[in-house]
């Protein structure tokens, strides 16, 4: 056992170091989803030196991006909470679906769904992750994901009926 | 006495059709349904529109702080909270202090706040906040007002236009002291289903994009009793539940019988459903104790036929579709039609009687259109008798039922008078017979659930609050904290309490109010 966990470890932090540039990437593609903004890169530098303090913690060297972004994702859930205790900015940054024919002020709907139905909807919807994916980074079940994005959905459509109704769509 | 009310098609079905973008894997109701509902329409819209948003390409991009969340929560009591939050730890010696000071405060006072008993006073605190009794000296008469007639002790028709009648105007309607229900679920917005002794209520959730659902049985306090599992059910009696569940293919269903703890009692023998291959069996309960049951492979167009099960013995088919028990459950109006299954058909009009399903009278002249609440737990089409059973309302149409004569009336419901209360053309009609006037009780716009025992709620779809104009003639506003627009309101048929379905800002709500 202790042979085949040290092998685990080593491979752990060779991919980690080596893949440092994809995972750097990676996770400040999802800190920006989040709604990090500009302090994205800093979480997930912050999120990379963590991993590699406490890579001891990580089991499964199949399971390394799910692991780096799920401390990733508390980071900036961390950083957030924080933001909306204290910040008093006017604008904020958000990532949201953009479609050229349809106005930006419809598109920020995403912006106003319970954050656990945001963010499924953003890793999903928005970053590509399967769902399985998402589920792994928020921590919770697949099939919780699902009903999530099933939840959203509707939250949206209700919100956007009105809208969608007056330009004619059907 | 018990109206079903047309409702929506469920969200999810929207949805799922939206996601197809096609309304084919719609039933026939639901699409003539979403012909003219313009709500259903803005939703189905708002599916397209959401789908084709979420598939676009996203980006980050810089918005106002007033279009994101914490802008929401910022606001109201979770902004104090939040701004609240950093500054717990000292917060809670300090609040403990207040809380203990106010409780001896309360303890010292109390004995020099309480009044007197008095029976003369004596009523329950929630009445008298918020009711507010009406004059009940003017006459009906001298005024032109239609007077609102409540149950009366004597019996069914007595004091009709009587003194002494309580008359509800609309200032005094629009001053009455809000009265905030208890919440019982935030479900999707499906229909309820009241007993028929108004104790216990159905309430259905979805369970994903299947048609089979949990029904949970409900108290009228909200409170769980039991549920169960399937594609629809009705009111056997008041203490038993007849549930269809679906097999595989036509006439395949099962029809069982279900107690108040959600727990089979009995079984009909043999399966039936529906002969299209549609959604199984179709069940239309008496509240009485029989149920009237499609039979093996008879719902189809043009060889409609059922059976009445009683619970022990299955009675003989008979051709047509029943569409609605009198009261007492001894006659059945029956329509011979020519078009499919489901909730909307038209045909002409059988009254039997029941168990012997015997004819009572035919009016193969009387042509009329049934439509049905849709994607609810039961197949409810919009029937109802007058109380004394000489007239039938379906689907906003009046038929006397001595000759077969129709009129257009709106919808509504049967006062214990005998009267009929509907809405129509904004304003709601009183009518007598096939002579109406005009209620101006109410306000415009609205429309009108009554109960068997005299209670009317006046509902409106654009955010005003629901009106209920009792059975003794006072009136309450009814707040609903968090409910955008409503859709629909049930009374329980003992007008003890009303389940209001609507729209919240997070999607269908089901609100419950105890009214005594």
């Amino acid at each position: 056992m202790y042979v085949k966990g040290a092998s685990v470890l080593v491979g752990a932090r060779d991919r980690l170091d080596d893949n440092y540039t994809k995972h750097f990437a990676d996770l400040t593609a999802l800190c920006r989803a989040l709604g990090a903004g500009a302090s994205a890169e800093d979480i997930a530098q912050d999120a990379l030196l963590h991993a590699r303090e406490h890579r001891h913690q990580l089991r499964d060297d199949a399971k390394l991006d799910a692991w780096l972004r799920r401390i990733a994702a508390r980071r900036t859930f961390d950083y957030l909470r924080h933001r909306r205790r204290e910040d008093d900015t006017e604008q904020v940054a958000a990532f949201i679906p953009v479609d050229p024919s349809i106005s930006i002020d419809v598109s920020a709907a995403v912006t106003l769904l319970p954050e656990r139905e945001r963010v499924a909807v953003v890793l999903v919807y928005g970053l590509g992750y399967e769902q399985g994916e998402a589920a792994a980074v928020m921590e919770v079940t697949r099939g919780t994901v699902a009903t999530l994005l099933h939840r959203a959905r509707r939250h949206l459509a209700e919100r956007l009926a009105g809208y969608a109704q007056e330009q004619g769509l059907s | 006495m018990k109206l079903m009310r047309s409702a929506h098609v469920s969200s999810d079905r929207l949805g799922e059709a939206a996601r197809h973008a096609s309304l084919d894997g719609l039933r026939d109701h639901e699409r003539s349904h979403l012909e003219t509902c313009q709500e259903c329409k803005a939703l189905y819209a708002g599916y397209r529109l959401t789908d084709r948003l979420l598939s676009s390409s996203w980006r980050e991009t810089v918005l106002p702080a007033s279009a994101t969340p914490q802008a929401e929560t910022n606001r109201g009591l979770a902004g104090v909270l939040a701004a609240l939050r950093p500054h717990a730890r000292s917060l809670v010696p300090v609040a403990l202090a207040f809380c203990l000071t106010a409780l001896v405060a309360f303890a010292v006072l109390l004995p020099q706040l309480m009044p007197l008993p008095n029976p003369a006073s004596e009523r329950s605190p929630s009445s008298a906040v918020a009711t507010q009794s009406l004059s009940p000296s003017v006459p009906s008469a001298t005024t032109g007002t239609p007077t609102f007639v409540g149950p009366q002790p004597s019996g069914p028709g007595a004091g009709k236009t009587s003194g002494g009648v309580a008359v509800a105007t609309p200032t005094a309607a629009a001053s009455a002291t809000p009265e905030s229900p208890l919440s019982v679920a935030g479900l999707s917005g499906w229909p309820v289903n009241w007993a028929p002794d108004g104790a216990h209520l159905l309430v259905s959730g979805s369970s994903g994009w299947t048609t089979q659902r949990q029904i949970k049985i409900l108290n009228a306090s909200g409170k769980s009793s039991g549920s169960f599992t399937a594609d629809s059910a009705t009111w056997f009696d008041s203490n038993t539940i007849a549930a269809s569940t679906d097999g595989r293919g036509p006439g395949s269903g099962t029809i069982t019988l279900i107690n108040l703890s959600g727990r089979v009692v009995a079984t009909m023998p043999g399966q039936h459903g529906e002969g299209g291959g549609g959604t199984g069996a179709v069940v239309l309960g008496s509240g009485t104790g029989e149920v009237a049951v499609a039979a093996m492979g008879g719902w189809g167009p043009a060889q409609s036929s059922f059976v009445i099960w009683d619970g022990q013995t299955v009675g003989s088919s008979h051709a047509g579709i029943p569409i609605g028990f009198s009261h007492d459950g001894k006659k059945l109006a029956v329509v011979h039609s020519s078009g499919g299954p489901g909730g909307n058909f038209s045909g002409w009009l059988e009254i039997v009687s029941v168990p012997s399903l015997s004819t009572v009278g035919s009016f193969t002249h009387t042509s009329i259109r049934t439509s049905s609440p849709g994607s609810g737990p039961g197949y409810g089409p919009e029937v109802a008798f007058s109380p004394d059973g000489s007239w039938l309302y379906v689907s906003g149409t009046l038929v006397d039922l001595s000759h077969g004569s129709t009129t257009h009336v709106g919808d509504g419901g049967w006062l214990p008078d005998g009267s009929l209360l509907t809405s129509s053309g904004g304003k709601v009609l009183r009518w007598q017979g096939t002579h109406s006037t005009t209620d101006s009780r109410f306000e415009a716009g609205g429309s009108v659930a009554t109960s068997r025992h005299g209670e009317v709620v006046e509902f409106f779809g654009d955010g005003r609050s629901p009106l209920l104009l009792t059975s003794s003639g006072t009136v309450r506003q009814l707040t609903l904290p968090g409910v955008v627009s409503i859709s629909d309101a049930q009374l329980a048929p003992n007008g003890a309490a009303v389940a209001i379905s609507g729209r919240g800002t997070k999607g269908g709500v089901i609100e419950l109010a105890r009214l005594r």
